[in-house]
């Protein structure tokens, strides 16, 4: 059993078990995996604004968690660094669940996000998207300049750079509050 | 190997990967491309620390092809609770630490298990494959039985952007532990992705 299935299973297990309906707007290597590339691994499943009553039933110490080895991480709003309508742009999964709704975060939304912290995973996530072809760049030069809070971030726009030069070898610089291409 | 063997698979694994690897295996061996050129057409042959250095660098080259499918079954067994035996765990290891690079996820996960395992030792003639293992010890608490080979410094995990491009080198050696830096490695911290571990894979003997 991969990690996607994994997942599936635990979702489906939540699914089971609550009441009444929920969403879970999900981000980070869940939404890969979920949405993208069934290859990806991740241990957690960030989910944005969950509810305690989830925490409880499939959180970390949870006796699903235990049972599937994976686990919902909760995070908090401020700690997605996306711009402020990622969840419009987030799209529906559908695993045939009949209480719980899945929403994954768009993937360009998902890099504006890792390119705060840009951890040694996070390169990992960004290089296997970027070879895979998952990524417009264009867009995400478009996503990143909605990011307009985070602009002001000179830590976030080294980051920026360093994904952009780096790993998409474009020359990025920043005018007048704006990203730009050279 | 001969100097001609050597020297024969670097012709073959240039044919294999094309434009650039020229450029990559001087990178890697700290030489001018017209050196490896010299060599290429039998005008020049390498030194014999350098026949060294070349077979060294073939024991991390796998394919991650052949890395990943180890990564699957060890991912798998953790996912389903099963019980791995401890030979197999310590050739998905070795496998899995001969590539090139490594996703620092599945350095993380091979860390943890190996954490939790009852194996307390690890090793290969190969110097680069012999400090990876001595670090991955390390890394899970454990006592390597021998020291750190003087090597070149390697990447284990993945680099954004080229080897030979001075920013990629300042990021390396950013995320570098101290742990890597004595084992000739650029590597990254674990620790984190580790505590995001909640299972237990077994071994048995």
């Amino acid at each position: 059993m991969d990690d996607y299935q994994q997942i599936v299973e635990f979702l489906k297990a939540i699914d089971e078990a609550i009441e009444e309906a929920v969403a879970l707007y999900v981000i980070g290597g869940g939404s890969i995996t979920l949405a993208l590339d069934h290859l990806n691994r991740t241990e957690d499943i960030d989910v944005v604004g969950v509810g305690q009553n989830i925490i409880d039933l499939a959180g970390k110490q949870s006796e699903l968690a235990k049972k599937y080895n994976v686990y919902i991480q909760k995070i908090s709003e401020i700690g997605f660094t996306a711009p402020r309508d990622w969840r419009d742009r987030a799209k529906q999964i559908n695993l045939g669940l009949s209480k719980l709704s899945i929403f994954c975060a768009d993937i360009h939304d998902v890099i504006l996000g890792k390119l705060a912290r840009m951890q040694q995973k996070d390169v990992d996530d960004i290089m296997s998207l970027y070879e895979k072809n998952y990524l417009d760049i264009p867009y995400l030069l478009q996503r990143l300049n909605d990011n307009k809070k985070e602009l002001l971030n000179i830590e976030y726009r080294n980051n920026a750079k360093l994904a952009f030069e780096q790993i998409f070898n474009k020359k990025l610089i920043f005018r007048e509050g704006q990203a730009k291409l050279t | 190997m001969t100097k001609l063997q050597v020297i024969e698979r670097i012709r073959k694994d240039c044919e294999e990967y094309g434009h650039g690897r020229k450029k990559w295996w001087a990178e890697n061996l700290g030489i001018h491309q017209q050196t490896l050129s010299y060599w290429l057409h039998g005008q020049r042959t390498p030194r014999a620390y350098q026949v060294q250095q070349i077979f060294d660098r073939f024991s991390i080259m796998n394919k991650p092809e052949e890395a990943q499918a180890w990564a699957s079954l060890l991912r798998n067994s953790y996912f389903n609770h099963q019980t791995i035996n401890q030979q197999i765990l310590v050739t998905a290891i070795k496998t899995i630490l001969s590539s090139t690079t490594v996703e620092v996820r599945t350095l993380a996960f091979l860390s943890y298990i190996l954490e939790v395992s009852d194996i307390e030792e690890l090793y290969d003639s190969n110097s680069l494959l012999r400090n990876r293992l001595g670090w991955l010890l390390e890394m899970s608490g454990k006592q390597p039985n021998f020291r750190p080979a003087k090597t070149q410094y390697k990447p284990i995990i993945n680099a954004p952007g080229s080897f030979s491009n001075p920013k990629t080198i300042a990021y390396l050696k950013k995320t570098q532990t101290p742990i890597g830096k004595r084992w000739h490695i650029y590597d990254a911290d674990l620790s984190q992705i580790k505590r995001s571990f909640i299972g237990r894979l077994s071994t048995d003997r």
